[in-house]
């Protein structure tokens, strides 16, 4: 698929197909950073244009799965970094308001744990917070979330272990 | 066995609560929600609207392409006939120090010669401005004995030098 992205040559569908096997999985990775569904899809769209326009620099020196997590990841921490730079407020502020915004969200349909779970996410540092969404949530590798956030296993598993902990105290105080 | 759930055991006297394994599952559950993080089961709570990624398209906008200005229209070609102007009339009306002194050092003897002649009475001379101021008029400075004049000098010789310096 890449080379036939990098060829030129039937690239438009080529880039179809790719978009129709990475849309969803893209989509949730973004969801679960920016929270809100159409903040996302603005996001998965500037995603899925960068791909198309950088295709040709992919070297191939990571999988093109991890590649492409690792844009639409950028993305989404961008768009929230120029959001709360835009409203004047410090990143754990934002957090707030977004999880304040989900009472409300027509989209948002969790139940009262599952927003309490949301709340304690939002406590985690950046870091803790992507590791543990894409662990608990998308259920992915600990390898491939190493390659997609370019950090050592260890230093994920530690991550993890640490957001998990927080977590779990946060919704036992609550 | 409901005998056992109920009533206390024979062999060690122990007894349990009526009803207690009934509701035991149900009271670990609530502990294990309030204690433990919710199995992988939870769901994130988000939902997409409608066929949101059956109608997904992306829409790559087209490439910006920056615009070709012609060097030479006509707007353009305008103010350059405009700059070179101003350039030639410069150059045409100030005077150019550099070039006249080469030129004056290559004026010709006879030339410059001629030039005086034809206009010395625009120099007064010196014996001219004396007269209009009426120095050499005076009727004290005629009747002047020389023999005096030369001794005046003479004694005063060096003070006019030495004022000289």
């Amino acid at each position: 698929m890449v080379q036939r992205l990098q060829s030129g040559k039937n690239s438009d569908a080529a880039f179809k197909e790719l978009v129709d096997l990475y849309k969803e999985r893209l989509y949730w990775q973004i969801r679960n950073i920016v929270k809100n569904h159409d903040d996302a899809d603005d996001v998965l769209q500037n995603t899925f244009i960068k791909i198309f326009r950088n295709i040709s620099n992919f070297k191939g020196e990571s999988k093109l799965f991890s590649w492409l997590y690792r844009i639409a990841t950028n993305e989404a921490i961008t768009f929230l970094n120029s959001r709360s730079q835009k409203m004047q407020v410090s990143n754990e502020e934002l957090q707030d308001k977004l999880i304040d915004n989900l009472q409300s969200d027509i989209f948002f349909e969790g139940s009262e744990i599952q927003l309490k779970l949301q709340k304690a996410i939002a406590t985690l540092p950046e870091k803790q917070r992507l590791v543990f969404n894409m662990r608990y949530f998308q259920d992915l590798k600990y390898q491939d979330i190493a390659e997609i956030l370019q950090v050592t296993e260890s230093s994920l598993k530690s991550n993890y272990h640490h957001a998990v902990k927080k977590v779990e105290a946060f919704l036992k105080d609550d | 066995m409901k005998k056992q759930q109920t009533s206390q055991s024979k062999e060690t006297g122990f007894k349990i609560p009526p009803g207690y394994f009934e509701e035991f599952d149900a009271r670990l559950s609530e502990k294990l929600q309030n204690k433990h993080l919710p199995e992988r089961k939870l769901q994130s709570g988000f939902e997409v609207p409608k066929n949101y990624f059956n109608d997904f398209r992306v829409e790559i906008p087209a490439k910006k392409e920056g615009k070709v200005i012609s060097l030479f229209s006509k707007r353009n070609l305008k103010y350059a006939m405009a700059i070179a102007a101003i350039f030639v009339l410069m150059f045409s009306i100030l005077p150019d120090d550099a070039q006249q002194e080469n030129d004056f050092s290559t004026i010709e003897q006879a030339s410059l010669g001629t030039y005086l002649e034809n206009n010395i009475a625009e120099f007064p001379l010196l014996e001219n401005i004396l007269m209009e101021n009426n120095q050499l008029n005076e009727p004290e400075f005629k009747n002047l004995d020389k023999e005096l004049l030369f001794n005046y000098l003479t004694e005063h010789s060096t003070e006019i030098s030495l004022a000289n310096y």
